[in-house]
C-alpha cells in the first residue's frame, strides 16, 4: 500500500514540477495520459493476482510447450 | 543534436547484451538440459549467430542507409523491436530485483528495491545515449578482466574430472535442445539495429559486430565452463545463481574471504547499462520523435510503468524463473526471427519500393 501511495505521489510531484515542459510538448495529451496510466498502474501493487494470471496462462501454454521440446 | 556512438562502444553494447544477464541464472537451465556438456553449448551457437549477422547486416552501410527511410516495414520492424525490448526489461528488471534480494538487500521490501534501481536507471537514461555508452565502456572493461581472470582466481577448487564422460549416448539431442534455448538470449543483440543511426561513421559495423559477438559468448563460455568444473553438474542444475555460487569458492588467501561482494559490486553496474541501453530503445523506439532531446517526456512513465508490471506479472520468483526459462524462450524466439526477417526484407528490397 505505501508504495502504491509512493508512486501516486511521486507521479503527482514530477507533473508539477515539469508542468510548464509537459505543456510546450507537442503530445501534452499522451504524456499526460502516460502518466496517469502510470498513477493507475500502481493500484495493481495491491492485488497480488490482478496481472498474474496473464503470466499464468502464458507459463501454462507458451512455457509448456517449450517444456515438452527440451524433455523429450 | 544527434547522440552519435563509435565503432568500438557498439561492440562493447552487444557483448554486454549477450553476457550481463545471460550470466544471472541461465547456466542452470543449459546444465540441467545438456549436463557436463553445457559448455559446449555457447561455442555451437557462435557460427550460427555469426552466419546471420553477416547475411543480415552485410558491409552495414546499405543497412544503415535504408534504415533511415521510413515505410510500413520500418514501423512493423519498430514495433517488433519495441516489443521485444519491454519482455527484455520486465524479465531482467525483476531477476535484477531478485538476485539483490538474495545476495545484498534480503530485509528489504522487493518494491523499494525496484523503485531504487528504477530511479537510478531513469537519472543515467535521462543524460543520453552518450553517458550510456560511456559508462558501458568502463565498465565492462573491468567486468571483462575479472572473467578473463577468475579461471586464475579460481585453479585450487577446478576438478576437470567434472566434464567426464564428454561423449555421452544424448549428447548431440541434448546439446542441440540447449543451444533451442541459449539462441534468444543470446540473439538479445539484435535490438541494438535501432542504434545504427547513432553510430558515427557507416565503416566496420560488420567487423564489430562480429567482434562484440564473439567476445560475449566467449565470455559466456569461460562462465559456464567454469561453474561445471568448480561445481560440478550436479550442483549447477540445482542452484538458482550459479554464478554468484561460484565466485563464494574463490579462496585467494584468507584474509580475502569475501570478494565474492567485490566481484558482485563490480558486475552490478554492468546490468545497469544493460538495463539503461534496453530503457532507451525503448524510448527512442516507441516515443522519440525529435532530436534535440536526448530521451522524450515518456521516459519517466514508462520506466515506473514497466517496473510495477515486473513486480504484478509475477507473483513468487519461482514463477518469474518459470517465464524466463520456458515462456521468454519461445517468445524471444520467434520476435527475434521476424526482426531477422524484416531486416532482410528493408536490406535486399529496392530503395523505391520501401520509400
Amino acid at each position: 500500500m505505501y508504495a502504491t501511495i509512493g508512486i501516486i505521489v511521486y507521479v503527482l510531484l514530477y507533473t508539477l514540477i515539469n508542468r510548464k515542459q509537459i505543456n510546450q510538448h507537442s503530445r501534452k495529451k499522451w504524456i499526460y495520459f502516460s502518466l496517469a496510466i502510470c498513477a493507475g498502474a500502481a493500484m495493481l501493487l495491491l492485488s497480488d493476482s490482478s496481472v498474474g494470471w496473464l503470466t499464468k496462462y502464458l507459463n501454462n501454454t507458451i512455457g509448456d510447450l517449450t517444456s515438452v521440446v527440451i524433455s523429450e | 543534436m544527434k547522440q552519435v556512438i563509435s565503432s568500438f562502444q557498439l561492440a562493447i553494447f552487444i557483448a554486454n547484451l549477450i553476457v550481463s544477464a545471460s550470466l544471472i541464472t541461465l547456466p542452470q537451465i543449459l546444465t540441467q538440459i545438456a549436463n557436463q556438456n553445457a559448455w559446449l553449448t555457447p561455442i555451437l551457437v557462435t557460427p550460427f549467430l555469426l552466419g546471420l549477422v553477416v547475411l543480415a547486416v552485410g558491409k552495414g552501410n546499405v543497412l544503415q542507409e535504408k534504415l533511415k527511410q521510413h515505410s510500413m516495414m520500418h514501423r512493423l520492424l519498430k514495433v517488433t523491436v519495441g516489443f521485444l525490448l519491454i519482455t527484455i526489461y520486465i524479465r531482467d528488471l525483476r531477476a535484477f530485483t531478485d538476485f539483490t534480494m538474495e545476495a545484498l538487500l534480503p530485509k528489504t521490501p522487493i518494491v523499494v528495491t525496484m523503485l531504487l534501481i528504477s530511479a537510478t536507471l531513469y537519472y543515467i537514461c535521462a543524460a543520453g545515449l552518450e553517458v550510456i555508452s560511456r559508462i558501458t565502456l568502463i565498465q565492462f572493461i573491468v567486468f571483462s578482466v575479472i572473467v578473463l581472470s577468475l579461471p586464475l582466481m579460481l585453479t585450487n577448487e577446478i576438478n576437470w574430472v567434472n566434464y567426464m564422460p564428454i561423449i555421452q549416448t544424448n549428447m548431440v539431442a541434448n546439446l542441440t535442445k540447449s543451444s533451442f534455448e541459449l539462441l534468444p538470449w543470446v540473439g538479445e543483440f539484435v535490438v541494438l539495429i535501432m542504434l545504427l543511426e547513432n553510430k558515427n561513421c557507416n565503416k566496420s559495423i560488420k567487423k564489430m559486430t562480429i567482434y562484440g559477438v564473439g567476445f560475449g559468448i566467449l565470455l559466456l563460455t569461460i562462465l559456464v565452463s567454469l561453474n561445471i568444473a568448480v561445481l560440478g553438474q550436479e550442483i549447477v542444475s540445482k542452484t538458482t545463481y550459479p554464478n554468484y555460487r561460484m565466485i563464494q569458492e574463490i579462496h585467494l588467501t584468507d584474509f580475502l574471504d569475501r570478494l565474492d561482494l567485490v566481484i558482485v559490486i563490480l558486475w552490478m553496474p554492468v546490468f545497469l547499462s544493460k538495463l539503461c541501453i534496453v530503457l532507451y530503445l525503448i524510448d527512442k523506439t516507441l516515443f522519440q520523435t525529435r532530436e534535440d532531446n536526448p530521451t522524450s517526456m515518456f521516459l519517466f512513465p514508462t520506466i515506473l510503468t514497466l517496473g510495477i508490471l515486473s513486480m504484478a506479472l509475477f507473483k513468487t520468483s519461482m514463477v518469474h524463473l518459470r517465464f524466463t526459462f520456458l515462456t521468454w524462450t519461445i517468445i524471444g524466439l520467434v520476435l527475434e526471427i521476424f526482426i531477422f526477417l524484416f531486416i532482410l526484407f528493408i536490406r535486399y528490397l529496392p530503395s523505391h519500393n520501401s520509400e
